[in-house]
This record gives structure tokens, C-alpha cells and sequence, in this order.
């Protein structure tokens, strides 16, 4: 029998009367690699914290190396063994990739002298033994995120971690990037270290997995070997119900409806080159290309910051000219950026605050000073309507999972009733059920007359939803394509085909 | 070997250098007077404070912090010191001067370290006060008079010179004094210090992310007191320094100074955010301001237009590495959005 790393049996844990887990068994054997789905607050982090011994949990026992614990601090956690990599890596992003790697070694274990040559040793031990090669002396946080997350784990390594707990790590990185995280995955395990892959990429699981667990709403509704869920399965065991996507085929909107925005061959240097595109109220247009083919900063364009140096922009058929977030905004523009937790939010302040701050200069009262009853009853509004679950309207929008911040980006955009939004990656880092929600609330949104543009690189959710479709490759649009006459399959090939 | 050059060139250092470098050619172009040994010596006896200082600012700016406290510390730690030596009638050494004033520096620097570490109260704000309260509680305790009784060691020490040569314009000599010294000894130990000692590296951290940190057990207290303590040690040797080349000690002297070497060392590349920050960044900082401030004259403009020419040095020198920052990101955004 394979020796068992840590088994968790009967683990609830409640927030202020909120129970957050409910009675979770877990058990990772040496050499595994389990992956943890769950959609955004399904309870994956709040497992993740306890496993880190930075929440104690409700209730339930903890055996580690065969012995049943009864306190479990992070510094228990650390010496049996057990490394936590959070989303934010835990990187000196000043120091260099040799410091990071050796810190607990070299650094935090030791005083006295510093040796940068043992540093760069120890680093570069873990790294042949990770078989990557990465340069020692650049600062951590000048590399790309896949890189990053490999320092992490070497660090993790450096202090002979048995179970690695990888937090969501491919979130930020692109297909070739995950493939060579996931091969440091199965070379770990190749040498016996267990790893706790937390995601909500059904095609990663797939590929890696030993043992999947599933937890829907703090209950873990599933767990098995990973050959025994189909991908099917793992979606239903997430939302607990049957989503299948990519088949909807929306109704084109009539010629005769009169254009709302047109692009007629806008083009800026370096970026985009002789763009047209018309976009009709009540459509939505979907704009897909790889990374850097314009299909990024034609979105900061028509938000006004990256302004066309040639071509016109009408906007129901008056020429109009968007040099500044101000002008857009004036044209009755929204935009929702790629990146919400950067650009889109402010991350620490309430949700309320959060959604009002478009409007806020108009929310006055007769001394025209700022109606405080009223924001909070317009965000209560706008968070029914949105269904964001949350429960108050003044928590931080950063205590909020994924799917609900980016619910809190949409709503403080349409409280402003903007009649074109344009959205960058609107679902990116948002679980299933989440993701239908916001597509079914796009739908809904040009149904009432809005006209909607769609930037993304998830095909079955462009098929999901628009009208039409663009394609972009190095800054032109290449081709134009009706829903209907359209498949995953066939615009996938177009995507990658060069 | 070649991205090692190439690093060196991009670094901030190396932009200082080119500036003084410039600056000085423009300067000498004007007045030949600027490169001579006399006006040198003159210029490092003026830094030599100020750079003392500056070691104590730029390891606060690494670990995250901002002192302004120091100048007060300086100032209570040297006339406390002289105060006592006058009390005994102490007139032997110069050294001794300094080891009772650094002490009493150390002592008031953990009482900063205590505020930041235990009620983890910002920085500036914690030092702000103590600043008050130090210079406060030395006039109230001390009073204000200046004292120009100094032991006979220092006065010796405040004349004494490793190399003298005639004044370039006009009669009379310059010495090279030997302070300079022990800027050198302090800047190579806290060279040191930062580079090859864990605590150093330690503080590096702490500027870097003091969650992660903490996270990856660094005794984030711990560290925090050493450090204070240090800065403190290094405010009163700069203050005995300063009362010894102008042989008085006097609770107000450095006081309004701060500013001043917090933008210095930040014109050196240490970032106000934390985390960055070179030994030689700041001594060129500190270089390159002394320079244009103390030169102007040389090059016939009236002294009313140091403050200007010290601004524009800071604008510039802050503002151009910012924007090359900027743009970085907005060309890599261009390209590839991430």
C-alpha cells in the first residue's frame, strides 16, 4: 500500500455562520497528482488555506505521516512537508530567480553571511532536477508568469516539500506555457511528490490527473479516479446540471435595423490596419485571433486609448472621434478590460463603491452633495439584478469569487446605460456556471437594444453568443463569418492555421 | 559577459555616472577651477555628512520604509553626547565622542523599530512623530544652546587633513579631511551588509513583498529593530561628524535636511516603494545633487538659483527612468496584450 501524505476525514469550516466546507474527506497518497475542481466559490481555496494551516478548521481531524494532529499551523504545514504556491506565487519580485529559490535555505534559515555562488547551487540543483533552465540572476518579477510559477515550485522543492498545492496556476499562462508546467507536474511525481492541483480547466485535469475530487458548494460531490469522469461528467458534478455550449445559434438581426456603430477602415500603426466592422443594436459581434494579432488593442481603441490614426468611426452614422476614455464614454461606450482585477476594479473597496463609481458625479441630493442612501440602494439594485452572491453591498469586491467581480465590472457599466459594450475576455478566470450566466445576461442585454462587441479566444463561447464573428490576424481582419455558417471546428482550424 | 555589461549600462548607477560625468565636463568647460584638488577636497568635506546619512535613508527605502527622523536623531544623539562630555569635563579623544553619541543614536532607532515592528504603523508617520518628540524632548531636556566646547580630540580631529594643497584662486590651503574615511568604512559596511549577510538580503525582501516575507519566516520583527537600530547608530555618527567639521554641537543643525537625502538616494535608483537600492546608486545621489548644488557658483550663477538647478536634477532624474518604465510596459501592451 502506497504511504498516504496527508488524509483530512469530516473538515467543515464556517465564517461568521456561513459555512464555507461541510464535512470534506480528502486523502493524498506519496507520488499523486490529485486535482481539486470546483467552480469560483465552490470552497476550493478555503480547503486549500486549511491544508495551509492558515485557517483552523470548524471541525474534523487531520492525520499527517500517520499522526492525527490536533493544531495545525502554517509552520506544521511546512515541516510535514506540505507547500502552498498561492495565485500570487509568494515571489520577491526584487530579488533575482536564485535568491527566490534558495530563500528559505540560503536566506530566512541562516544567519550570518550570504553566499550568491551557494544560492545559485542550490537554485540551480532544483532546476536540473526540474529539467528546466531558467537565468538565475534576473529579478523574479521580470519574468512571464509560467516562469514565475516555476520558481515557485523550485522554491517549494528547496525545502523537500512531499504534497505541492499549485492554487489555480494556469490561469495566466497560454497553451504552450501550461504544457510545461504540466510536465513539471509528472516529473514530480515520477520522484514520489504528490501534487494538489487546484483548477477549473476540464482539459488540464484530464491530461494530468491520478484521482479527481469534485466540491460543489463547500461539499465535495465527487471524488474518483480521474478515468472514471468523463469531461461530461465533471461538468455536470461542478454545477450539478448538464451545460453544453457552443450549440446556440442566435437569430441574425434584420439589415434593415439601422447601424449603431461602424468602423469604416480604421487603422493605427503597430497595432491594427484597415479595420471595418458594423455593429447593429440588439447584435453581438465576436472578434477572435491569437495573442498580439490587434485583437487587444482594437477593444483599448474604441474605449478611446488607443486612438486610429486613419479611418472613421460613426456612431449611428455621425462621424465621431474616440481619443480618450472621456470621448467613449460620452458616445455612451462601455468597456469591460481584459484584466478586472488591474483594470477593471478596485479591488479593496466595497462593491457598492465599486458600482457607482461610473455614476457617481449624478448621484446628488437637493444640496448636491452625494446621496450616500441612494449609491447603496442602486448597487442593492444592481446586485439583485446581476445575481451577485454576496452578503452585503459594502464588502470589499475583492472577498467576491471571479464570476461575481466580473458581475460587479458589468454592473458598474450598466448603471451607466451605455448603448455599446464592448468586452475583453468577459469570462476569462469565471467557472461554467458563472459563464452561462454572464452569456445568457450579454444575450439579454442586446435583446434589449444594446449592441455588444465580444474579444475572446474561447471559440465555443463566441459561438455561444454572437451574431457574427471576426477573425484577426496580424492586425487585419481576415475573415467575417455568420453564426450559421460556422463551426468550433472549422474556426479552430482557421484560428491556428498561419 | 556581454549581458553583463549590458545590464551594467542599464543600470541606474551607470546613468548617475554619465551624469556627473556631464555635468562635471560642462562645469570644468566654464571654470577649470571645478576640477581642481583644492575644490574637490572642499566638495567631499561638504558630502561627507550627507553621505553618512544617506546610507541610513537608503536601507530604510529597501525595507519598505521611509525615515525622516534621522536628522533629529543625529542632532539629540550628538548633543546629548557633547552635552555629557561637557558635564565631565572631558577633553581627551575625538573617538570618544563618537561612542557615546552612537549609543544614544542606536537607543532612539529602536524605539522607532519598536513602533514600526509592534504597532506596525506606517513608517513615515512613525517617524515623523518621533522626529517631534526627539527634537522636542532635547530642547525641553537639553536646552537649546549651542556648544562650542568640544573636547580638545575633536577640535584636533575637525583640523586635521590626509592631504593639503594651495587654493586654486587665491591664498591659503585645502585638506583633504579624513571623515571622508569613515563615509568610506561605513559605505563598504553597509555594502556589505545589504549584499552578503542574510539580514541584508532579508531586507531586500522585506521592501520586496513583507507578506511573502513573513510568509517564508523571516523575522520580520527582528529584522525590523536591527534595522532601525542600525539607521540610528549611522544618524549619530553622521551627527558627531557634522558637529566635528564645524566645531559646533547644537540640537537644530541637520534639522529640515531630510528631504533633501531622501531624494538624493532615490535620484540613485532606490525606489521609494521598496525593495531597490544600491550603496553606490545613493553615493552617486548624493554626489550629483552636492555637485550641482555647490557648484553654480563656480559657473557664475548667483547661489539664489541652487534650489532651482537642484529641482531640475530631481525631475529630471526621477522622471526619465519613470517614463523608459512606462513605456516598457506600454510597448510590450502594444505588441501582445497580456
Amino acid at each position: 500500500m502506497t504511504e498516504v501524505i496527508v488524509s483530512m476525514t469530516g473538515i467543515g469550516k464556517d465564517f461568521a455562520g456561513v459555512t464555507a466546507l461541510h464535512d470534506i474527506d480528502l486523502s493524498i497518497a506519496a507520488g499523486e497528482i490529485c486535482c481539486l475542481v470546483g467552480e469560483n466559490g465552490s470552497g476550493k481555496s478555503t480547503l486549500i488555506k486549511i491544508l495551509a494551516g492558515v485557517h483552523a478548521p470548524s471541525s474534523g481531524e487531520f492525520v499527517i505521516a500517520g499522526q492525527k494532529r490536533d493544531t495545525y499551523r502554517p509552520s506544521d504545514a511546512l515541516r510535514a512537508g506540505i507547500q502552498v504556491i498561492f495565485q500570487d506565487f509568494s515571489l520577491f519580485p526584487n530579488l533575482s530567480v536564485a535568491e527566490n529559490i534558495a530563500f528559505a535555505s540560503e536566506i530566512s534559515g541562516r544567519v550570518g553571511r550570504f553566499s550568491r555562488k551557494r544560492a545559485a547551487t542550490v537554485a540551480s540543483t532544483v532546476l536540473d532536477r526540474m529539467k528546466i533552465t531558467l537565468d538565475l540572476d534576473a529579478r523574479a518579477g521580470d519574468l512571464p508568469m509560467v516562469d514565475r510559477q516555476l520558481v515557485a515550485i523550485a522554491a517549494a522543492l528547496v525545502t523537500d516539500a512531499r504534497l505541492i498545492v499549485m492554487d489555480e496556476p494556469t490561469t495566466a499562462l497560454s497553451q504552450r506555457e501550461v504544457q510545461a508546467l504540466l510536465a513539471v507536474v509528472k516529473g514530480l511525481k515520477a520522484e514520489g511528490i504528490s501534487t494538489l492541483f487546484v483548477s477549473h480547466k476540464l482539459d488540464e485535469v484530464a491530461e494530468i490527473s491520478d484521482h479527481t475530487v469534485v466540491l460543489r458548494n463547500g461539499t465535495k460531490v465527487a471524488d474518483a479516479a480521474a478515468d472514471a469522469f468523463d469531461r461530461a461528467a465533471l461538468v455536470t458534478a461542478m454545477t450539478g446540471r448538464a451545460i453544453e455550449y457552443g450549440h446556440n445559434i442566435a437569430v441574425p438581426v434584420a439589415d434593415d435595423v439601422p447601424v449603431l456603430l461602424e468602423l469604416d477602415g480604421i487603422s493605427r500603426p503597430g497595432c491594427f490596419d484597415d479595420v471595418s466592422l458594423t455593429l447593429r443594436p440588439g447584435e453581438i459581434v465576436g472578434i477572435t485571433g491569437l495573442l498580439g494579432s490587434g485583437r487587444d488593442t482594437l477593444a483599448l481603441s474604441l474605449f478611446g486609448m488607443l486612438p486610429p490614426t486613419s479611418g472613421t468611426i460613426s456612431i449611428s452614422g455621425a462621424p465621431v472621434t474616440l481619443n480618450s476614455v472621456q470621448d467613449a464614454i460620452a458616445h455612451g461606450i462601455g468597456f469591460v478590460p481584459e484584466d478586472r482585477l488591474t483594470e477593471g476594479l478596485f479591488l479593496d473597496h466595497s462593491i457598492t463603491e465599486n458600482i457607482v463609481v461610473r455614476t457617481i458625479g449624478s448621484i446628488r441630493n437637493r444640496f448636491g452633495l452625494l446621496d450616500v442612501r441612494r449609491t447603496v440602494s442602486l448597487a442593492k439594485e444592481w446586485v439583485a439584478n446581476l445575481s451577485i452572491k454576496t452578503p452585503t453591498v459594502t464588502q470589499a469586491v475583492s472577498t467576491l469569487s471571479g464570476g461575481n467581480q466580473q458581475r460587479v465590472v458589468l454592473a458598474k457599466w450598466l448603471s451607466a446605460h451605455p448603448r455599446i459594450l464592448v468586452l475583453n475576455g468577459p469570462t476569462v478566470g469565471v467557472d461554467i456556471g458563472s459563464k452561462t450566466q454572464i452569456l445568457d445576461l450579454l444575450r439579454e442585454l442586446a435583446g434589449n437594444g444594446m449592441g455588444i462587441i465580444v474579444i475572446s479566444d474561447d471559440i465555443p463561447e463566441l459561438l455561444d453568443v454572437c451574431h457574427r464573428i471576426l477573425l484577426m490576424r496580424g492586425g487585419t481582419v481576415t475573415d467575417t463569418f455568420d453564426r450559421a455558417d460556422i463551426t468550433e471546428q472549422s474556426l479552430n482550424t482557421l484560428l491556428v492555421a498561419s | 559577459m556581454t549581458t553583463t555589461l549590458k545590464r551594467l549600462i542599464r543600470s541606474n548607477e551607470f546613468t548617475i555616472l554619465v551624469a556627473i560625468i556631464v555635468v562635471s565636463i560642462v562645469i570644468t568647460a566654464i571654470n577649470p577651477v571645478f576640477l581642481s584638488l583644492g575644490n574637490i577636497f572642499d566638495l567631499l568635506r561638504l558630502l561627507t555628512v550627507t553621505g553618512i546619512l544617506s546610507l541610513g535613508v537608503l536601507l530604510v527605502l529597501i525595507s519598505g520604509g521611509v525615515d525622516v527622523s534621522f536628522p533629529a536623531i543625529a542632532n539629540v544623539a550628538t548633543f546629548a553626547a557633547a552635552t555629557m562630555l561637557l558635564a565631565a569635563q572631558f577633553d581627551g579623544s575625538g573617538v570618544v565622542f563618537y561612542l557615546v553619541a552612537t549609543p544614544i543614536g542606536i537607543a532612539l532607532g529602536l524605539l522607532n523599530g519598536f513602533f514600526v515592528a509592534r504597532f506596525r504603523v506606517p513608517t513615515l508617520i512613525v517617524t515623523l512623530g518621533t522626529s517631534s518628540l526627539f527634537y522636542g524632548g532635547a530642547l525641553f531636556f537639553l536646552g537649546g544652546q549651542s556648544i562650542f566646547t568640544l573636547p580638545r580630540g575633536t577640535v584636533e580631529f575637525s583640523q586635521a587633513g590626509l592631504i593639503t594643497v594651495p587654493n586654486a584662486t587665491g591664498p591659503g590651503t585645502t585638506s583633504l579631511h579624513p571623515a571622508v574615511l569613515i563615509l568610506a568604512v561605513l559605505a563598504v559596511l553597509v555594502w556589505l551588509l545589504l549584499s552578503h549577510t542574510t539580514i541584508g538580503r532579508q531586507i531586500y525582501a522585506l521592501g520586496g513583498n513583507a507578506v511573502v516575507a513573513e510568509r517564508a519566516g523571516v523575522r520580520v520583527h527582528r529584522v525590523q529593530y536591527f534595522l532601525y537600530a542600525t539607521v540610528g547608530g549611522l544618524a549619530a555618527i553622521g551627527g558627531v561628524t557634522y558637529a566635528t567639521l564645524y566645531r559646533n554641537a547644537n540640537p537644530v543643525g541637520l534639522q529640515g535636511g531630510e528631504l533633501a537625502i531622501i531624494a538624493a538616494v532615490v535620484l540613485g535608483g532606490a525606489l521609494i516603494t521598496g525593495g531597490r537600492g544600491t550603496v553606490v546608486g545613493s553615493l552617486l545621489g548624493v554626489l550629483l545633487l552636492g555637485i550641482v548644488q555647490n557648484s553654480l557658483v563656480l559657473v557664475g550663477l548667483p547661489a539664489t538659483w541652487q534650489q532651482v538647478a537642484v529641482g531640475v536634477v530631481l525631475i529630471i532624474g526621477t522622471g526619465v527612468p519613470a517614463l523608459r518604465a512606462l513605456r516598457q510596459r506600454r510597448a510590450s501592451n502594444g505588441g501582445a496584450a497580456s
